[in-house]
């Protein structure tokens, strides 16, 4: 079954790449892209949660003076989120931009694009081109979008919800559309 | 019929193919020389459609497009397979895509040769890669097998293979190009000249034609080039001089 798919996989591909390589390299940078977006988020939410808090001489956590008397929030999602998903969202731009690896392929060793330009199927060059990459791409925004509610859960989880504001999705947006976040 | 209707084809300012036309009729095994950078191989990649260019370029009345692609195949000594990929790899690659694909004669020519079925193909020596290239080529199932310079690296009695297996096994409808530059060698199988230079055709004839002048395929070479014959012992006594 696995070899099966793996099969499939390979005909997406340039025949001449070495697949296995390609592939490991796809899945530790995506890996590493998810790693450090998630570092990024759950560092600054934490940054922020500290700053709500002072410590007492026995180490026990209290919220600061701001939060109890000036009645001071949580820092808004956007702010915590930061920019978090830039990591996968360059992953993303990474995938596209390995369609020029993919193609530069058919040149290594031969001239191979001689053979894919006099197929009949005038697909099967852009196929194995362009498909891994597309596909990739899509994964890596889809992840995007899993990490951003995966890190809006955890916000809200996280936040006592006597610092916590409402309409955190509503301000995001507008955050996001005024240019206030992702710098 | 293959039919070449004022090609020409540009790299900046230089003009490598120029207002090239040429018929290839079926059945014909036709050579096709000229010196370094005369445009053999450019022409050979304008008339697969590899190289954007001017004029047209027909098969049987249509251009060339994937419809009719296929019925072409190229072997080139810059090599078009897949290095990674074994012979065997290729021959199933290549059943796949092109239908009339050989495989009776894929089968016979890798025996012929000698060639390992299961290896890398960049684990092969240069000959064996060419050998591998032509027979992708003849194998193909095309009507016109443009071969250039296919024989670049390999040694004598390998070529004198190829030759003996090319002839014998070339069925009536096929054609092939061949540009070369052992002239002596190909000269007692091709069945027509076609003489290249500076992106121009300056000379087209026919073995037959030959034989009835009486001249060699070297001969009419030479006779076109405007070969000087005394050239090589006028520089020596110039330089003697000096």
């Amino acid at each position: 079954m696995l070899l099966k798919r793996c099969d499939k996989i390979q005909r997406l591909l340039p025949p001449n790449l070495h697949f296995e390589n390609f592939l490991s390299g796809m899945i530790a940078i995506s890996i590493l892209s998810a790693v450090i977006s998630i570092d990024l988020f759950f560092s600054s939410l934490q940054e922020k949660l500290n700053e709500l808090y002072i410590f007492s001489p026995n180490g026990v956590r209290h919220f600061s003076p701001e939060v109890l008397d000036h009645h001071r929030k949580m820092a808004p999602f956007g702010e915590v989120l930061g920019s978090s998903l830039v990591p996968t969202i360059v992953l993303a731009l990474i995938a596209l931009l390995s369609a020029i690896l993919l193609y530069a392929s058919f040149y290594q060793g031969s001239r191979s694009i001689y053979l894919m330009r006099r197929l009949s199927d005038k697909n099967e060059l852009r196929r194995r081109v362009w498909t891994v990459p597309l596909l990739w791409a899509g994964a890596a925004l889809l992840l995007t979008v899993a990490l951003f509610w995966i890190f809006y859960g955890s916000y809200m989880l996280k936040t006592p919800s006597e610092v916590l504001e409402n309409h955190q999705l509503l301000r995001f947006w507008q955050d996001l559309t005024a240019g206030k976040i992702g710098g | 019929m293959l039919e070449l209707h004022h090609v020409s084809k540009s790299f900046g300012k230089t003009q490598a193919v120029q207002n090239v036309s040429l018929e290839l009729p079926r059945g014909e095994i036709i050579g096709l020389f000229g010196e370094n950078g005369a445009g053999k191989t450019t022409l050979m990649k304008c008339i697969l459609g590899l190289l954007p260019h001017e004029g047209t370029v027909t098969l049987d009345g249509e251009e060339i497009s994937h419809k009719n692609i296929a019925k072409l195949s190229f072997a080139t000594c810059e090599h078009s397979f897949f290095p990674r990929l074994s012979a065997d790899a290729h021959r199933d690659f290549y059943a796949e895509h092109f239908p009339a694909f050989r495989r009776k004669r894929y089968d016979r020519l890798m025996d012929f040769f000698e060639l390992p079925h299961n290896k890398a193909l960049r684990h092969l020596s240069n000959g064996q890669k060419n050998q591998f290239e032509v027979i992708l080529a003849l194998s193909q199932g095309a009507d016109y097998i443009l071969m250039d310079e296919p024989f670049a690296g390999n040694d004598m009695f390998n070529r004198e293979d190829f030759y003996k297996v090319l002839l014998g096994i070339l069925e009536d409808h096929e054609t092939v190009l061949l540009s070369t530059h052992l002239l002596e060698e190909v000269a007692s199988f091709i069945s027509r000249t076609v003489l290249l230079r500076q992106g121009s055709i300056i000379g087209d004839m026919s073995t037959e034609a030959m034989d009835e002048k009486g001249i060699s395929l070297t001969d009419y070479v030479k006779e076109i080039y405007h070969y000087q014959r005394d050239r090589v012992r006028r520089i020596l006594e110039e330089q003697d001089d000096a």
